[in-house]
Parts: structure tokens; C-alpha cells; sequence
């Protein structure tokens, strides 16, 4: 565990029952640490990173040529399903949410998280849920192959996999909302003195409005799963038109949940930006105000966008318009966004340190996606888009470069804090160049194909796709093995990495890096410090 | 929100922790209601769809074989077989409709018998030929009906006038004929099906 090594003996003081007691393997059961809470939610979301990553090469090993060559049609819809899954609720939200366990009490301050036993019990959770979602697919009649939006009627039909899959869904949806809680009690309660709402890092802030996201929408996704549990069992037919159920309520409900899911995706990764790019361009984050209003706008609009993801579904027209309309006008706080980060650059005494590149691949490809986004929200192009390959190149490009690389930035930008050691700057530049050319030789040519017609979540296509296909399936191989230069980084950083200094980036200026010594110990902050007078950090 | 007097320097633990649960327990109600939500939009969704007029098809096709120029008056009469101690009356009388509409009118029969009885109804229509341009989709016509002592059973029968229905036939009567058929069933060899 990185928190064995984060743990400096040095810097022990009268804590010593808190973990000299259990051994290393009690301790990761038992620890209530937000550190070691923290480190533990990324190695487990960096596990199914590459879980969900092998999914995605065994896809795209199948898609390399027309026919069927690698995996049988009913595993390919498999692992598509569980692909995203996995990617989403095993990979993203848990890395986030363990970034939020190491950095909030150390942004504003506080000893630890607010509830420290939910923190342990809200990351144990996912392990069993992990367990039954890949377990699926070793049951008779395979995991779910709804897609991860589990429409009906393909998930009332399926077989015990898709019931392990609903169940998964569940326990991770519950450790999401204890950890939701934890952090926004955490975040409203246990500031130091002086650390007003308004002074908070940018990245304390998005995952407060995260968290209050997650608290609203993941009741919607349980209740909605549940009347599917009860449509499959218990003769229900919420969504069974046979019994007078109704398929496209079951697609309003996901989607309640499902649009603010995808910005509980994406706005821990603008808080990251918040922090990586002041740091390298020197310079206060431009507009503070306006990036905690925009990030507010964002998460109210998302629960009004939902319709467009089912414009084909046979919706009115004054609905179609609406949802393009309300869609449409989520760009401009986003737009906001974008153009506060450049103007932070701008004249800005700019170094391109690894996690400095990260996020500029990501302001670049993040802005690429949101605008295949726009694209996608005008409804008679949706119309003709819609489950195409173009979708799956918009959504890719929101949440690789998007999502992903903002991981990759933080977790380069902070490793020398947690770590008290330098990672190797050559092989992040490496791992971001060859992330970088790779990730578009995969998904553009998915734009392409998109344009051109060709379905998405079909094992098989036309020939005239064949060429596209195969260069991105290409591009994947090169992306998926890229990674490994992260996997090496992070280990040969943890072992052998040059001693890093307390203020490791000179411009970063959260309490941290202002406040703390590198590696942090293992107790910070038991006396908050006293900000009241102190200029603002940001 | 903030923990910390003003002149304090110390946060008090104990001050926290109650803070913290007062605040746990304010975002544990939000649960609940986002649940309810969810839920309450499953007869929401359907009282909104019906308000708006949307259907699962969307835009209903207007039906456009229906000839509003002409209406047409039908008869309903029903008839019982010398001495079958049923009783059968229409419920809709009489109908004025346009020929290539679509109507749905109901029969009602009860078996005032103290046991159970099978009956058989055969329709016939006034004039003859306006039988041709009588198109019956839902009828209990030509199909045995068992009712058992003191039932009464409510029957539909759904029809249109073909348009093509010869300009002089200006009404039409549709006349059910109820055959007692209890012993004949008794009779019949018992059928595979």
C-alpha cells in the first residue's frame, strides 16, 4: 500500500495506538485514516482501470476486421456493458472519490474526514459489489448485455448476471452516497478558522457540488433498478409493456440519474484543472467567483438535459426542443470554464511539467468532445447519429482526456506530496505524448465511422468500415499498453523516487503544499491552522 | 456553517461531532425524497403522457377511410330461439355512424337458468346485401357461450361499414339469433383441441 509508505515514523506523534497496533493487513480493514482510505480507493480504481481497459482491447481485438473472429456476439454486448461499468463505477468515481479522501481534509484543513468509520465501510463496500459484477459473467447465461443503461427489454429478459449486476449497482450506489456524505459534512463543517466557503481550492469546491449530485441522483438510479429487480421476480410491470408497463419510462428515469451522473464525472476533474493550471502558468486561478458559479450552473442544468439521450424515442417536438435548447445552454458555463483556464495562461510564465501537459490535453480534447457534444444536441443530426460510433467518439473524448488524463494530472501533481518522492519526469512526458497521439488515432476515426453509418455495440460491420476499424483498434493497443509507463512511474516513484521538497511546484498554494511537509504525515492538521487575516489562497 | 468562535483558536471537538450529525442527518432526508421522486414518476409519467396527448406511436395516422359525408343508421336487435330461457337485449340500441369508422357496441345476456347453459348466436342482416359491407372484427357470433346459473355477461362487438356500401342502403339492421345448444354439447364427441 502507498500508505505504508506515506507513513513516516518521523513524524509520529502521540498516535501511536492509532496504527501501531494491527499488523498491515488489519490495518487496511480496519483503518478509518482518511490517507489511507484515500490511497486504498486509488489502487483499487487503478485495478479496475485496467480491468475494464483489457474489456476494452478485447472489444476493439474483435472489431480489428469484419466477421467474428475473437469473442462470440452475446460476450461482446457483454463486455461492452460491463466495460462501462466497471469504467464508470469501479474506475472513475472511486479514483475521485479517493482523491477527495486525501485532499479535502488537507485543502481546508481538518484532521480527517467528518465520519471516519462510513469512510472505511463506504470503501469496503465496493469490494464485494466488484465481485459480483465481474463474477457475472462466469453464470450461466453471462453478465448483463443491456449496455450499461440496462434497457428494458433486454435486462427483464437476461439471465442470474444481470440480476448479480442490478445487486452491484446497489452496494456501489450506496458507497457513493455515504461517501457523498461524508464529504459534504466534511467540507461545511470541519473548515479551519478563516477558511471561508469562498476561499476553499477549486477542487474542494466542484466535489462539494459533486457530492450533492450524487446524493440526489443515485436514490433515482436505486429506485429505478429496483422496479426492474421487481419487474424480473416479483411479476411487477413497471417497465413490461406486456403487463402494461411502459419501456421509455424506464429510459426518463435512468437518464434522472444518468446526466447527472456524467457531470459527477467530469467536475472533480475541472477542480483538478483548477489547481494543476494556475500552479504551472503561475498565476491566480482567473475568475475564482465565476468558475464556483458556472460549476453550481452546471449541476442544477444537468437535471433538466435528460431527454437528450432519447430524442428517437418518439417524444414530441416542443420536448425535443426544450431538451436541445436546455442542452445547448450548458455550454456557456462550460464554455465559462474553459475560457477562465485559458486566461489563467495567458501571460503566464508557463512550464510544461507532466501534469501541466496533461492538462493542456485535456483543455484541447475535453473542448473537442463538448463540441461533438453541441453536434449531438441539435435533435435532426441526433436523429441521424444516434447509437452510432459518433457517440461513442463524443463520450470517449469527454471522459478519456476528460476524466482520465485530469486523474493522471492530479495524481503526477500530487504523488511528490504523498509520497515525499519525485516521480521521473522523462516517463510521464512519455506517458502523456504517447497517451496523447494514441488516444486520437483510436477515437477520431470513430467520428468517422459514426458519419458514415456504422452501429455501435454490433460485433460484426459492413466492409466499408473495415479500414477505420482497424486503425483504431490499432490506436487502442498502443493506449492500453501506454499505461503500463503510469503503472511504472508510480511504482518506481514510490521506491526509489528522488526526494521531493515540501513546496514541490513553487506556485501551488493550497494548505498542502503551504502547510505541510512532504510526505504528509500521517496526522495533519490536528490543530487547524488559523487562516483569519491570511490572503486568500487561490 | 463555520465550527469556530470567533475568538477561538481551538476547535471543539465535541461542537463537531454534534455539528457533523446534524448535518448527517439533514442529507440522509434527501434520500428518501429523491426515492419517492423516483417512484412518484412512474404515475406521473403516464398522467403526463396523457395530458399531452403523447402515445406510444407518437402521431395517431388519422384514420382517412372514414367517409364523413355519409352516416348511416344501424339497428341493434337481439333474439332468443323459441323457449331458451336466456335473456338478451342490446345495450346500445341503435348507432349513427360514418361508413369506415370504427364502433364498439355491447350485448348483454343473462342465463336466468339454475344451471349452467350453452348458447350459439348467428347474426343476420337487414337488407341482405348490406352483409358484404358489415365488417364484424370482434363478435361472440358462431362461438359457444357457457354461462353458468344466474350469469349475466356483457358482450362487445366492434364493426365498420365498408365506405364502398351501396348509396340507397341508408340503414342497416344487425339482428343476433341466441340457439340453445346445450345438448348438442352434451352430445358432441369431446374435441382434441
Amino acid at each position: 500500500m502507498a500508505s505504508a509508505t506515506i507513513h513516516d515514523h518521523a513524524n509520529d506523534h502521540s498516535h501511536d495506538h492509532a496504527h501501531h497496533g494491527p499488523g498491515p493487513w488489519t490495518r487496511i480493514f480496519t483503518t478509518t485514516n482518511h490517507k489511507d482510505i484515500g490511497s486504498m480507493y486509488l489502487w483499487f480504481s487503478l485495478l479496475m482501470f485496467f480491468v475494464g481497459g483489457a474489456m476494452a482491447l478485447l472489444i476493439r481485438a474483435e472489431l480489428f476486421t469484419p466477421g467474428l473472429q475473437v469473442v462470440q456476439p452475446e460476450v461482446f454486448n457483454s463486455l461492452t456493458t460491463v466495460h462501462a461499468l466497471v469504467m464508470i463505477f469501479g474506475a472513475v468515481m472511486p479514483a475521485f472519490v479517493g482523491f477527495a479522501n486525501w485532499l479535502i481534509p488537507l485543502q481546508i484543513g481538518a484532521a480527517d474526514m467528518a465520519f471516519p468509520r462510513m469512510n472505511n465501510w463506504s470503501f469496503w463496500l465496493m469490494i464485494p459489489a466488484t465481485v459480483l459484477l465481474m463474477a457475472s459473467f462466469f453464470v450461466p447465461g453471462g453478465a448483463a448485455a443491456s449496455g450499461w443503461t440496462l434497457y428494458p427489454p433486454l435486462s427483464t429478459q437476461g439471465g442470474i448476471g444481470v440480476d448479480m449486476t442490478i445487486i452491484a449497482i446497489h452496494i456501489l450506489g450506496a458507497s457513493s452516497i455515504m461517501g457523498s456524505i461524508n464529504i459534504i459534512t466534511t467540507i461545511l463543517n470541519m473548515r479551519a478558522p478563516g477558511m471561508t466557503l469562498m476561499r476553499m481550492p477549486m477542487f474542494v469546491w466542484t466535489w462539494l457540488i459533486t457530492a450533492y449530485l450524487i446524493i440526489a441522483v443515485m436514490p433515482v438510479l436505486a429506485g429505478c433498478i429496483t422496479m426492474l429487480l421487481t419487474d424480473r421476480h416479483f411479476g411487477t410491470a413497471f417497465f413490461n409493456a406486456a403487463g402494461g408497463g411502459d419501456p421509455t419510462m424506464f429510459m426518463h428515469i435512468f437518464w434522472f440519474f444518468g446526466h447527472p451522473e456524467v457531470y459527477i464525472l467530469i467536475l472533480p476533474a475541472f477542480g483538478i484543472m483548477s489547481q494543476i493550471i494556475p500552479t504551472f502558468s503561475r498565476k491566480p486561478l482567473f475568475g475564482y467567483a465565476s468558475m464556483v458559479y458556472a460549476t453550481a450552473s452546471i449541476a442544477i442544468l444537468s437535471f433538466i438535459v435528460w431527454g437528450h439521450h432519447m430524442f428517437t424515442v418518439g417524444m414530441p417536438a416542443a420536448g425535443q426542443l426544450f431538451f436541445m435548447y436546455a442542452t445547448m445552454l450548458i455550454a456557456v458555463p462550460t464554455g465559462v470554464k474553459i475560457f477562465n483556464w485559458i486566461a489563467t495562461m495567458w501571460r503566464g510564465s508557463i512550464t510544461f511539467e507532466t501534469p501541466m501537459l496533461f492538462a493542456i490535453g485535456f483543455l484541447c480534447m475535453f473542448t473537442l468532445g463538448g463540441f461533438s457534444g453541441l453536434v449531438l444536441s441539435i435533435v435532426p443530426v441526433d436523429i441521424t447519429l444516434h447509437n452510432t460510433y459518433y457517440v461513442v467518439a463524443h463520450f470517449h473524448y469527454v471522459l478519456f482526456p476528460g476524466a482520465i488524463w485530469a486523474l493522471m494530472a492530479g495524481v503526477y501533481f500530487w504523488l511528490p506530496k504523498w509520497t515525499g518522492r519525485m516521480y521521473n519526469e522523462t516517463l510521464g512526458k512519455w506517458h502523456f505524448w504517447l497517451s496523447a497521439i494514441s488516444f486520437n488515432v483510436t477515437f477520431f476515426p470513430q467520428h468517422f465511422l459514426g458519419l458514415a453509418g456504422m452501429p455501435r455495440r454490433i460485433p460484426d460491420y459492413a466492409l466499408q468500415f473495415a479500414e477505420w476499424n482497424m486503425i483504431s483498434t490499432i490506436g487502442a493497443f498502443a493506449l492500453g499498453f501506454s499505461q503500463l509507463l503510469f503503472v511504472y512511474n508510480v511504482f518506481s516513484c514510490i521506491r526509489s523516487g528522488e526526494k521531493a521538497k515540501e513546496r514541490q511546484w513553487d506556485s501551488a498554494d493550497s494548505l498542502e503544499w503551504t502547510h505541510l511537509p512532504s510526505p504528509v504525515p500521517y496526522h495533519t492538521f490536528e490543530m487547524p491552522p488559523d487562516l483569519r487575516g491570511a490572503k486568500a489562497v487561490h | 456553517m463555520s465550527v469556530v468562535a470567533d475568538d477561538a483558536d481551538v476547535v471543539n471537538p465535541a461542537e463537531v461531532r454534534e455539528n457533523n450529525r446534524a448535518t448527517l442527518k439533514k442529507l440522509l432526508l434527501i434520500l428518501p425524497v429523491m426515492l419517492a421522486f423516483c417512484l412518484s414518476l412512474v404515475p406521473l409519467y403516464r398522467q403526463i403522457c396523457e395530458v399531452l396527448g403523447i402515445t406510444a406511436t407518437r402521431a395517431v395516422a388519422e384514420n382517412t377511410q372514414v367517409d364523413r359525408s355519409r352516416i348511416v343508421k344501424v339497428d341493434f336487435d337481439a333474439s332468443l330461439h323459441g323457449g331458451f330461457a336466456w335473456k338478451f337485449v342490446p345495450v346500445d340500441k341503435h348507432a349513427e355512424i360514418h361508413p369506415g369508422e370504427m364502433v364498439t357496441i355491447h350485448y348483454r345476456v343473462t342465463n336466468t337458468l339454475p344451471y349452467a347453459t350453452t348458447g350459439r348466436a348467428v347474426p343476420s342482416f337487414a337488407p341482405v346485401e348490406a352483409g358484404l359491407f358489415f365488417s364484424k372484427i370482434e363478435c361472440f357470433c358462431f362461438s359457444n357461450q357457457t354461462l353458468q346459473a344466474g350469469e349475466s355477461r356483457e358482450m362487445p362487438v366492434t364493426f365498420f361499414i365498408d365506405p364502398k356500401l351501396p348509396a340507397k342502403i341508408g340503414s342497416i339492421g344487425l339482428s343476433y339469433y341466441f340457439f340453445d345448444v346445450t345438448e348438442e354439447m352434451k352430445k358432441a364427441p369431446k374435441d382434441p383441441a
